[in-house]
């Protein structure tokens, strides 16, 4: 099931694109849309949000566009943003209880509603105080009980782990993680902190300069025909050219020494012994492994990267 | 934080209508003063117009002998609580504008600019409620709040002089122009709120906003003074000044003497200019991509 679609959607603002001729399907339980800063995730939220009018193309959520009717669909929508943002003067609970009202909750429902989500969040002991004597932590939780307390379907949540300690990220990443397993809440999860998206979806939407520029379940991405070899050798002048001599797509030196050497699955790894030995070096360790979340993020953007430098040069 | 155990439960609720959603906002614009314990002071010093009409209406029931209630009426309209300027008095006479000014100032001039301050608006418009019901709401809190002192404190006096009354004379007689009396404090209530309102829509922040209204009022009123002198018997410019034409304005629908004497006519024609005005400026700052940047 495709709990969020985007079809050829563009969003400019002035002259500036920030998301250019983008489609997508995000299907139902959690998913990773993942970018760099400035990338076009906050913009792709706030156009699903009806809060940013895309200049081309079509956006729905569970099958329903999202401009003609954007206020009824936000009531199975709940939306968690990056910015601090609150209604001056109030406390937790009026807080959370506000947005349950606006979302059409009934008073006494809004507000026993409101109690629950404010103790789901470990807010429960310090709801009655302003939320602008809150901390960053105790921001951000805040934030995620006003994206919950109407029970929507689908949370779009922006970068939820920031500014948390470790223990609350874990926390905010299992309860994510529970969101959509459990209850079978779709959650898109945008984010540039990539081993917080790989625990907690099952698939992900990689966004680069306005472009998607891979998307899939994580598993399959991670397991496409590439590996990566950790290689640890002496120390030998030309063994980058020797590698990119047996077709390595990648070798990127290790801060403590070695090569990540990222590899197709065609090239079988004694050619790796061979590059080295032919480089007059030696092999000391090699440790096969999969590429992890952030590889592939790194090597579909640096894919993008040339390929709009290639655009660029032809033009 | 698991969600295992917490007492998470799915929601099974009807929908509240346009308008509970909207009130919900307006009833907390309307308590946003109480918040703090100068905000409730300033409020009830706002109402000393209001106070000061109880005071009178207590000796013209005679529970106080200073020369009798009678006489009140023979200083002034506005001291005898059988005339309808009695009642506009807390919203309209000299004294009363201070006390308004410094209601709407305080509370709607920072209505929407406190929240745009703080990024508020995000988080408000990505509800069951867009910006036109935003700005309905604010308004309407706004309203209610300024309309405590000059719509239903007057409406009490009158009940309070109705009840204190010893014939059936004053319920006969005033029941002539009451409905156009409050309807009148209404007019010029909502108008000063909504003019507010929709300034503070345009501003970044709240003391901007009240900074900018305080401008607006007192310096549109001046420069429509200087201007009167200048070319004597030209009425309308008086109609310069946004409280002087809503004023004007509400005066004609109480049927009293104006203060000022210019055409009821460009007196309304005055507010309607200000408010497409105000409401062409708030409409464009209140477009969902001016709010979330």
């Amino acid at each position: 099931m495709i709990a969020v679609s985007l079809r050829d959607v563009t969003i400019r603002y002035g002259d500036f694109v920030a998301v250019e001729n983008v489609s997508a399907d995000f299907p139902a339980g959690a998913v990773g849309l993942l970018g760099r800063n400035g990338a076009g995730k906050t913009s792709i939220l706030k156009a699903l949000l009806g809060l940013v009018r895309p200049s081309a193309g079509t956006l729905e959520i569970t099958g329903v566009p999202t401009g003609a009717r954007a206020v009824d669909l936000r009531r199975h929508v709940g939306y968690m943003p990056e910015k601090d943002c609150f209604v001056p003067g109030l406390n937790g609970f009026e807080t959370v209880r506000l947005a349950a009202e606006l979302s059409g909750l009934p008073g006494r429902e809004a507000s026993r509603r409101a109690h629950e989500v404010l103790w789901l969040c470990d807010l429960g002991e310090q709801r009655y105080r302003e939320v602008s004597g809150y901390s960053a932590g105790m921001r951000q939780k805040v934030k995620l009980a006003t994206a919950l307390v109407h029970d929507p379907q689908t949370l779009f949540l922006d970068e939820p782990t920031n500014g948390l300690d470790p223990d609350g990220r874990r926390e905010m990443l299992e309860l994510v993680e529970g969101l959509a397993s459990s209850l079978g809440k779709s959650v898109v999860l945008s984010s540039h902190i990539l081993p917080d998206v790989e625990r907690v979806c099952r698939d992900v939407v990689v966004i680069d300069r306005g472009r998607v520029v891979a998307a899939g379940p994580v598993a399959e991405l991670t397991r496409a025909a590439i590996r990566v070899l950790d290689l640890e050798t002496g120390p030998i002048d030309g063994l980058e050219e020797a590698l990119r001599g047996i077709g390595a797509l990648d070798v990127t030196p290790h801060p403590r020494g070695g090569f990540a050497v990222t590899i197709p699955e065609s090239v079988p790894t004694r050619e790796v012994f061979r590059a080295v030995a032919g480089a007059g070096g030696e092999v000391r360790r090699l440790v096969e492994r999969r590429r992890t979340l952030a590889e592939v993020f790194l090597g579909a953007v640096r894919a993008e990267g040339a390929s709009v430098a290639a655009e660029g040069g032809a033009e | 934080m698991t969600i295992f155990g917490s007492g998470y439960q799915a929601l099974t609720y009807e929908p509240t209508s346009w308008l509970r959603r909207v009130w919900a906002l307006a009833w907390l614009e309307m308590r946003s003063l109480f918040r703090t314990r100068w905000g409730t002071i300033l409020f009830l010093v706002c109402q000393i117009p209001l106070i000061r009409g109880l005071f009178l209406l207590t000796i013209w029931a005679g529970f106080w002998s200073l020369g009798g209630g009678g006489g009140l009426g023979r200083m002034s309209p506005e001291f005898s609580p059988e005339h309808p300027a009695f009642y506009l008095a807390p919203a309209m006479s000299e004294s009363g504008f201070v006390f308004v000014l410094l209601l709407t100032t305080l509370v709607s001039a920072r209505s929407i600019a406190k929240d745009r301050a703080a990024r508020g608006l995000e988080i408000l418009w990505t509800r069951g409620i867009g910006p036109g019901g935003y700005f309905f709401g604010k308004w309407l809190g706004s309203f209610a709040l300024v309309g405590i002192g000059t719509v239903i404190g007057p409406l009490a006096m009158w009940c309070f002089a109705q009840s204190a009354s010893p014939d059936e004379s004053f319920a006969a007689a005033s029941m002539e122009w009451l409905p156009r009396t409050m309807l009148a404090t209404l007019f010029f209530t909502a108008a000063l709120t909504g003019l507010a309102t929709a300034l503070s829509s345009m501003a970044r922040s709240p003391n901007l906003a009240s900074i900018l209204w305080v401008v607006v009022v007192v310096g549109a009123s001046a420069v429509a003074r200087v201007f009167s002198r200048i070319f004597r018997g030209e009425s309308w410019v008086r109609a310069l000044s946004p409280w002087d034409a809503a004023k004007r304005t509400a005066e004609e629908i109480a049927g009293v003497t104006p203060r000022i004497e210019f055409e009821p006519s460009v007196a309304i024609g005055a507010v309607l200019v200000y408010g497409a005005i105000v409401v062409a400026f708030a409409q464009r700052r209140l477009r969902t991509e001016e709010a979330v940047g």
